[in-house]
């Protein structure tokens, strides 16, 4: 009996008219139809800093690496919120320090989620988030404050620069890549754009130098 | 027989409903000035537009190949992929997936596939809790009805309404400000998100190269779907598949800015197989469902084109006939010029037949289509369908014909002008207005039409050189 | 140079005098000009009818009378653009008839393009315009031909002329030929709304050029009781309306 996959696939090689041929997309790879011109570290940082500026991020950025626990640890003072998780990958970093938090995935009970990421995007202003045992996307996710830290050296130009950054992974393809430009927000109704959906209300980005 | 056989009715009953008029006026050309926005920051939007075109074309052109190679990769991950060829065998495809994990609860994010096949209706008629949480799809739950746009499915709604939907099934005291809607359909949907055993999602992506579904949100709530339950199963169409990451970047800096004016939607996920080992969390089991349901048929056709839709709605924000009737008239999942030309060849055009009639082929549509689609032309084809199986009424087939017997015979043609150009007139008041045609009330109806006040051009031009 | 005229069978039965403006404005660009007796209609009804043979049929005819010009000139946006750009693609099976409606496709001009493109005096006459004018963009002509300074700068070359953009500007009025006869009630509505945006302007008169959508705007706003006056550009360009 014909399976539903060998009907489909035959129907669309018979609307098709030829017979099976190997896909190449070599006439167009490479090809993204936007030119960002090349530009140096220093525009580079600007860039994100705009796009993620209006696309509703809070920046906080730090002189140097050694500020980023000082920083966070004043936001932290500031900011409502006492249950508080962070990605596993960040324990050496911040375990130390009196942050009061947890290492490991969110629960819902939890306020704000700190992470680090795999990248940032220029052009968009987007976090580069990917999933593993030591960055789970529920800290990202369920608290209402995401603060994330994001090196200089972190900040690619465009979205095939991050293709590119991802691909050269040891993991790649990891279980999960999101790209997270900005807090949630939904505009359903009355088109009234209102931020903080099911997702963080608020997304802090902490930048410091390499 | 579905409700977009019915379309003339329904625009009528639409065109006549204040609330949704209030509603539509608001809504207006909002998104349509964000879009314009959006694409006049793009440095070059045509080139950005013919590459994002190429690669739609060059995935369709091979689509079965690409299919292989995206259910290859993501098989390699461990992702389950099925094949689905009609609504229903998706619906027992879902089934079966919960049936086998003993699912008791589904939260979703949105589908507009899910929207075609009823699958909402099948899991609930099987006893599993179905839960929309995207917040427009949400309150559409709540209300019992379809959604109205592909981007923004409840803008048919206004806040009172949703005041009423949310007192009534949330038990809470009535509500009008929008941000407190909105923080009441979080903490609403919270536990939902935590206790479902399963979440369904659409795909606006698959990406062959790697086997990663791509899924675009702003409320975020697409990776909690994705990232909670046990299971996630992604229900999408065989055309949404594209090569690689290189033909998502012009897509995704496309979609977004068309939909909405967004230059990005807050969350961008690519989703490859299940949870890995050592993951805290992750679904343990990740199924891809790939729907023909009538795409197949498009391929190799004139309408093939309308198979690089990439979903973003732009064509229905400019749209003066959805903007003036909305979503729900056009009777199925795809309203507006997409919805035109996509119905009919879902369900049949003698299902649709007045769907394609339902544009001025003004062309606002085609201008803005990310993806290049050619509208017009595609509502021309159906109505050159339209006509070649007899599908037009017989007054519309006898006048046809009888017009084009008159345009061929020119003296005749003159002859009917000079008659027609003496009865206009004598149909007129006082003032050379025409308030009542006979056979031609629906122009009338809502519009004079003044009658000449000379004999046609060609007969005074003759008399001319004659004298 | 030899000048094929097309009277849009519109203009013929309903507004004769658009007809007769645009023939005083091509001849005072000093050319020759031939209004051919046997020409009826470009075909639009049964081509956007869905009744493909009779577009074909209809260019055929068209193609037999005016084939023999150097250009044909129409004041229209939507049969220029139907002879233009549909003529060549109903005949992508036949290469030979799709070269020589390629040919004439590009000899054949709306109003404005030609006139553009070829010096000429505003015809003399005793009381020309002058006032506040909106324009409305028909959408064939400004979509698929790209019609939009044009007209407007002609009229500019009227002294005492003014033209206030209208909100919405680019927005179908909802004539949409065979559409407007079909579903009335959507079409009555999207007429109305361009009436609000054209009576929002407060101008003088309203202008176009496609008899569809003026006939549609007249009808819309004489059913609301307004007398605003509803021209085709090249009556107040030739002075034949005040």
């Amino acid at each position: 009996m014909m399976t539903s996959r060998d009907l489909i696939l035959a129907r669309i090689r018979q609307r098709r008219g030829t017979t099976s041929s190997p896909p190449d997309n070599t006439p167009l790879a490479g090809t993204s139809g936007q030119n960002l011109h090349p530009i140096d570290a220093t525009e580079r940082i600007k860039l994100f800093q705009r796009q993620a500026l209006a696309m509703g991020c809070q920046l906080r950025p730090c002189s140097s690496r050694d500020m980023v626990l000082p920083t966070l640890q004043a936001l932290l003072n500031d900011l409502p919120g006492h249950s508080r998780v962070a990605w596993p990958q960040l324990r050496r970093w911040l375990e130390s320090t009196s942050l009061g938090c947890r290492f490991g995935s969110a629960h819902s009970t939890d306020q704000i989620g700190i992470t680090g990421c795999a990248g940032a995007i220029a052009e968009t202003g987007s976090l580069i988030l990917t999933t593993g045992p030591d960055t789970p996307d529920s800290v990202s996710l369920l608290p209402e404050i995401h603060i994330a830290l994001v090196c200089h050296d972190d900040i690619v130009v465009d979205l095939e620069a991050a293709w590119k950054h991802l691909a050269q992974r040891a993991d790649w393809p990891p279980r999960g890549v999101t790209l997270v430009s900005g807090p949630s927000r939904t505009a359903d109704i009355e088109q009234q754009v209102v931020i903080g959906a099911h997702g963080p209300a608020q997304v802090i980005i902490l930048l410091y130098p390499g | 027989m579905p409700e977009s056989a019915q379309f003339k009715k329904n625009a009528q009953r639409q065109l006549n409903n204040t609330g949704l008029q209030a509603n539509l006026q608001r809504f207006g050309q909002r998104f349509a000035k964000a879009r314009a926005i959006a694409i006049a920051e793009l440095e070059d939007f045509s080139g950005l537009r013919q590459r994002a075109t190429a690669w739609r074309d060059l995935t369709l052109a091979n689509l079965d190949d690409w299919l292989i190679r995206f259910e290859t990769h993501a098989q390699r991950m461990g992702t389950q992929v099925h094949w689905a060829t009609t609504a229903a065998e998706v619906n027992q495809i879902v089934l079966e997936i919960a049936h086998k994990n003993k699912v008791r609860k589904v939260i979703k994010s949105k589908s507009m596939v899910s929207e075609e096949t009823g699958l909402n209706a099948a899991l609930q008629q099987s006893g599993i809790d179905t839960i929309e949480t995207d917040l427009g799809e949400y309150i559409l739950q709540l209300a019992g009805e379809p959604p109205s746009h592909l981007v923004a499915p409840a803008l048919h709604k206004n806040v009172e309404e949703v005041a009423d939907l949310f007192q009534e099934h949330h038990h809470t005291p009535r509500q009008t400000d929008i941000p407190t809607l909105c923080r009441e359909a979080r903490h609403q949907l919270r536990p939902h998100f935590l206790s479902a055993d399963m979440g369904i999602s659409g795909g606006n992506f698959l990406v062959a190269d790697t086997g990663a579904l791509v899924l675009l949100t702003n409320e975020g709530n697409a990776r909690l779907v994705t990232t909670l339950p046990r299971v996630h199963v992604a229900i999408t169409g065989i055309e949404k598949v594209i090569p690689s990451l290189d033909a998502l970047a012009p897509l995704l800096r496309l979609l977004p800015r068309s939909a909405t004016g967004q230059s990005i939607t807050n969350d961008v996920s690519l989703l490859t197989g299940p949870r890995r080992p050592g993951d805290l969390e992750g679904p343990e089991e990740h199924h891809v469902i790939l729907v023909d349901g009538g795409r197949s048929e498009l391929l190799g056709s004139e309408l093939q084109p309308a198979l690089r839709c990439i979903r973003c709605g732009a064509c229905m924000n400019h749209c003066p006939v959805y903007q003036n009737i909305g979503g729900h008239a056009y009777g199925w999942v795809y309203p507006g010029p997409i919805g035109a030309v996509l119905t009919p060849a879902y369900l049949g055009l003698e299902h649709a037949r007045d769907l394609p009639q339902a544009a001025t082929l003004c062309g606002a549509c085609e201008v803005v289509c990310p993806v290049s689609i050619p509208l017009p032309d595609l509502l021309r084809v159906w109505r050159q369908r339209s006509v070649s199986r007899g599908l037009r009424p017989w007054p519309e087939r006898v006048l046809l014909r009888l017009w084009l017997w008159c345009a061929m015979h020119p003296l005749l043609y003159r002859w009917i002008h000079r008659r027609l150009s003496w009865l206009l007139r004598q149909l007129a008041n006082d003032s050379g207005q025409i308030t009542y045609f006979p056979g031609l009330t629906d122009w009338t109806q809502g519009r004079n039409l003044k009658a000449p006040d000379q004999p046609p051009f060609h007969a005074q031009w003759a008399q001319r050189h004659r004298s | 140079m030899k000048i094929g005229l097309w009277i849009t069978c519109l203009v013929d039965l309903m507004r004769p005098r658009i007809g007769f403006a645009t023939l005083n404005l091509v001849r005072a660009t000093g050319h020759s000009i031939e209004i051919p007796e046997q020409q009826t209609c470009c075909g639009q009804p049964g081509f956007n009818s869905g009744d493909t043979s009779a577009g074909r049929a209809m260019a055929m005819q068209f193609l037999k009378h005016f084939e023999s010009f150097d250009a044909v000139v129409l004041a229209s946006g939507s049969c220029a653009a139907m002879i233009r750009h549909d003529y060549p693609r109903l005949f992508a099976n036949q290469p030979e008839y799709q070269v020589r409606f390629q040919e004439l496709g590009q000899r054949t001009f709306e109003l404005s393009e030609f006139l553009l493109r070829h010096p000429f005096d505003l015809p003399p006459t005793t009381q020309r315009f002058s006032g506040r004018l909106t324009y409305h963009d028909s959408c064939s002509g400004l979509r698929t031909l790209g019609i939009r300074s044009g007209p407007r700068q002609l009229l500019q070359r009227i002294p005492g002329v003014e033209i206030v953009e209208m909100p919405d500007r680019e927005v179908c009025c909802g004539f949409g030929g065979a559409f407007s006869v079909k579903l009335g009630d959507i079409a009555t509505r999207m007429a109305e709304n361009k009436c609000r945006s054209i009576l929002a302007t407060g101008v003088d008169a309203v202008v176009g050029g496609d008899l569809g959508c003026l006939l549609t705007i007249e009808g819309r706003l004489r059913r609301e009781g307004h007398s605003l006056p509803v021209w085709h550009w090249a009556e107040v360009l030739a002075g034949t309306v005040t």
